[in-house]
């Protein structure tokens, strides 16, 4: 296997505003070759995969296709060099045919010059068989089951000349027997010469499948390996092994009075019978994999999710929401998982911003007292140290980290007992992060109870009081903070253990 | 600690704040961030070179008394905009009021009764276009041409297809009467409306909720703001504004006509976004219209005086539309 490797990426990295998505990353694939990539949320798998996919283009390094430098220019060049990704989310279209959909712009026409529908079934009946699929290629793509649809979403990629194909996390919506099916499709490609980059959670598919392992962390590449002698638990070790403690202070504080109670809550296929309790000072961290309810259940406290079944009780009072308002009444916050489409008014300057969820208290018979609501971001500018150059800036302008503060300081006028904290550190840089968790500790110590939702296990691990780890809309287990490690975690996340 | 704020040179962050600067560099600030401003200017300066009659103290009345009607339906439309949304079923409201308070004279309703009727029709119709966007979610463009259907065919109805004259003679001042036999009612209606809207919008809890939806709703729901609440709001508002420019139609000329304000829904969408109210929302303020109703009244005149064919316009009117649509996808895309 000392030839020229099919795809290689030497030193590659991705810089956005504000953080370094990856990092000097290098990577080689031969052909016929299964690659297993694995790393936390946030490794930086994603932003590989889209560099690799023509939708970001890196900020530094080369990749070589056939030892060939190659730029991906576009995703549509990154299809015609041959490297085809099936997404999570099949992109298809849904209303056209199988065949359609796997011929989709390059249809086979007859001699006026109109689509050849015969010929097209034919071919489209050929590929798929060639998978060791029988399907009848005239049907709506929409009318077939998504293993399917991923199928057909394969066979296009096969029919496009496809040197490399890339899964990210191709099995989160099939079954044990169409999985079963999808490994066979793999090992198809193999023979095929087809290189294949395989993204899953699931370990235990990646010991069947691959050939070599790439972990990724924090952007950058841990190691390459081939997968014969190395366990799950080398794999997770790997993933999560960090040295980041000082990144984290946390706090003593005194757990005091329950004021956050949630009772059997249940939302239909999305949060199944979850019951605790968050106490004030407290910070109770919720783990759990991409899809597990954790957001859904933030969501669903702050009655932006209706809840069929389960009560909560906000300091003793039976919250009867209806609207995010109602639980802001009852002193509730959320801060939102994305802080551009949910948390902030980019638009709008930082005051505006930050006085949105006090704008009543702020006003005399409805009109806006201008002066006190510049005194009040003042002083939350003043306090979080936000740094802008005048509260009139609009928060675009702002750096991610003090964007962040923003929508922390939006709550904090309001003086809550409940902060919902949906990955607070998301795209900020590690200094900045450091801040948040000072921030998030000293608000915990003046007796707010904050329940934090985290895809980084150092953080979570470090930040919490308590743990509760989701899986499929349930809570799997509660943890002690002081106790529980990252790979106890990552087994009840992964639903390895119960 | 990275920070690319403090990186970038303070000159380039935001609006350079006016105390600091010389009169003359915030003037060129301003009319940069109002180019509404500069076209009026130049439509002005324009007027006076080509027409000896334009630059009178009678025919700039008269501009502003032939825009007032329509300036109110979009001082209204604004509103909506600001979040945005759209009413097209104005045109039709304006209609409709007109004629529910000429009916309503008929069957005996005084002066404020039959005015209160007729702006109760136009809130009624949008409360109706509200609850439908409300409950549909669906696009509400679409959704206010379809009610504007039906209104028209309630105008249809409710007139048998005759006209009706107004049988109360105090209601035709609200259209024909002048303030200090200078200056019409309608006229002062109008501006003055737009100066307390401005108000409202900038100074109000409920105006600042119509920027926060119309720049992202998702964060203002998530921040308190009950949206629903405010777009019924906006709807109900907007249907009442239409109905008052109705009112004044219709007391201008004394009798109904069933689709009185017809175009006045595309008309008000140009003259607010030619004023600078943005058609994805977010961005504009009824002053702002105001302009924009001065622009599209000046050009008109000015074609008028110059005997310009109504071919040509239309072809004028179509062209300024383009480039305001135009320009406001420009700003959209800085």
């Amino acid at each position: 296997m000392q030839d020229t490797p099919l795809l290689e990426m030497r030193s590659v990295s991705k810089v956005f505003p504000g953080v370094r998505a990856l990092n000097q990353v290098s990577i080689a694939l031969q052909p016929g070759e299964v690659r297993a990539l694995v790393g936390e949320n946030g490794a930086g798998k994603s932003t590989l995969i889209k560099i690799l996919s023509g939708v970001y283009q890196p900020s530094e390094g080369e990749i070589f296709l056939d030892g060939r430098l190659t730029e991906m220019r576009d995703p549509a060049h990154a299809l015609k060099l041959g490297i085809i990704p099936v997404h999570q989310e099949v992109n298809l279209e849904p209303y056209l045919s199988i065949a359609e959909n796997i011929y989709i712009g390059r249809q086979p026409r007859n001699r006026f010059h109109l689509i050849d529908y015969p010929r097209m079934n034919t071919d489209a009946a050929r590929w798929l068989a060639e998978l060791g699929v029988v399907t009848e290629p005239s049907l709506p793509l929409g009318m077939v089951s998504i293993a399917e649809r991923q199928m057909v979403a394969i066979a296009r990629a096969v029919s496009l000349d496809a040197r490399v194909v890339i899964f990210d996390e191709p099995t989160s919506s099939l079954t044990q027997r169409e999985t079963e099916r999808l490994f066979s499709v793999v090992r198809r490609l193999k023979e095929k010469n087809i290189a294949v980059i395989y993204i899953s959670h699931r370990l235990e598919e990646i010991f069947r499948i691959c050939d070599t392992l790439t972990v990724m962390r924090d952007g950058a590449l841990v190691t390459t390996k081939a997968i014969t002698g190395v366990n799950t638990d080398d794999v997770i070790r790997l993933m999560i092994g960090r040295d980041l403690k000082d990144l984290y202070q946390k706090t003593a504080t005194p757990i005091g009075r329950p004021v956050l109670a949630v009772k059997k809550l249940s939302v239909q296929g999305i949060l199944k019978d979850i019951s605790f309790i968050l106490h004030s000072g407290e910070i109770v961290g919720i783990s759990g994999l991409v899809g597990a309810g954790r957001t859904e259940l933030a969501r669903a406290i702050f009655g932006d999710l209706p809840y069929q079944v389960g009560e909560i009780w906000v300091d003793g009072k039976l919250l009867r929401a209806t609207c995010p308002d109602d639980c802001i009444d009852a002193g509730i916050g959320l801060i939102p998982e994305d802080r551009k489409d949910e948390g902030l008014v980019l638009g709008l300057p930082v005051a505006n911003n930050i006085s949105m969820t006090i704008l009543g208290k702020l006003t005399r018979w409805g009109v806006i007292r201008g002066r006190k609501e510049m005194a009040v971001a003042e002083e939350f500018v003043h306090r979080l140290a936000i740094k802008t150059p005048s509260v009139k800036q609009q928060v675009q302008y702002l750096s991610g980290g003090n964007q962040q503060r923003v929508v922390i300081a939006k709550w904090l006028v309001t003086n809550p007992k409940v902060l919902l904290v949906d990955e607070p550190t998301r795209g900020i840089d590690v200094g900045a992060k450091s801040e948040i968790y000072a921030l998030l500790n000293q608000l915990a110590g003046q007796g707010v109870a904050i329940l934090m939702i985290s895809s980084e296990l150092p953080e979570i691990l470090a930040m919490s009081d308590r743990i509760l780890v989701m899986y499929q809309g349930r809570i799997q287990a509660e943890l002690p903070g002081k106790t529980a490690s990252e790979e106890t975690i990552m087994r009840f996340a992964t639903g390895q253990a119960a | 600690m990275r920070d690319t704020a403090s990186a970038i040179p303070q000159g380039e962050l935001g609006k350079p704040e006016f105390e600091k600067q010389g009169f003359s560099a915030a003037l060129l600030h301003f009319l940069a961030a109002n180019p509404a401003l500069i076209i009026l200017a130049v439509l002005m300066v324009a007027g006076t070179v080509l027409s000896p009659v334009f630059l009178t103290t009678q025919n700039l009345l008269n501009i502003l008394w032939t825009v007032s009607v329509l300036g109110i339906v979009a001082l209204g439309q604004t509103i909506l905009l600001i979040t945005g949304n759209f009413d097209m079923s104005v045109a039709y409201v304006v209609g409709l009021a007109g004629i529910t308070a000429v009916i309503a004279q008929l069957w005996g309703a005084g002066l404020v009764a039959s005015i209160l009727l007729g702006l109760l029709a136009g809130a009624l119709v949008g409360l109706l276009n509200g609850v439908i966007i409300v409950l549909t979610k669906a696009n509400a463009f679409l959704i206010t041409l379809g009610t504007s259907i039906l209104v028209y065919s309630l105008n249809l109805i409710l007139t048998q297809s005759k006209t009706w004259y107004a049988s109360v003679d105090s209601f035709l001042l609200l259209g024909r009467g002048k303030l200090f036999d200078t200056i019409h009612y309608s006229v002062i209606i109008f501006l003055v409306l737009g100066l307390l809207l401005q108000f409202i919008l900038r100074q109000t809890i409920f105006g600042r909720s119509l920027y926060i939806i119309g720049s992202n709703q998702r964060a203002g729901e998530l921040s308190g703001i009950r949206i629903n609440r405010i777009k019924l709001a906006t709807y109900v508002f907007c249907g009442t504004t239409a109905a008052l420019a109705g009112l004044i139609m219709t007391a201008r000329t004394g009798s109904t006509v069933a689709n009185a304000g017809v175009g006045m829904d595309f008309d008000s969408l140009i003259a607010a976004v030619l004023g600078g109210t943005s058609l994805f929302g977010g961005r504009g303020g009824t002053l702002r219209t105001i302009v924009g109703v001065l622009i599209l009244g000046v050009l008109n005149n000015l074609l008028v005086l110059l005997n310009v064919p109504y071919e040509a316009q239309q072809i004028a009117k179509g062209l300024v539309f383009l480039s305001v649509v135009w320009m406001d996808g420009l700003l959209q895309k800085r």
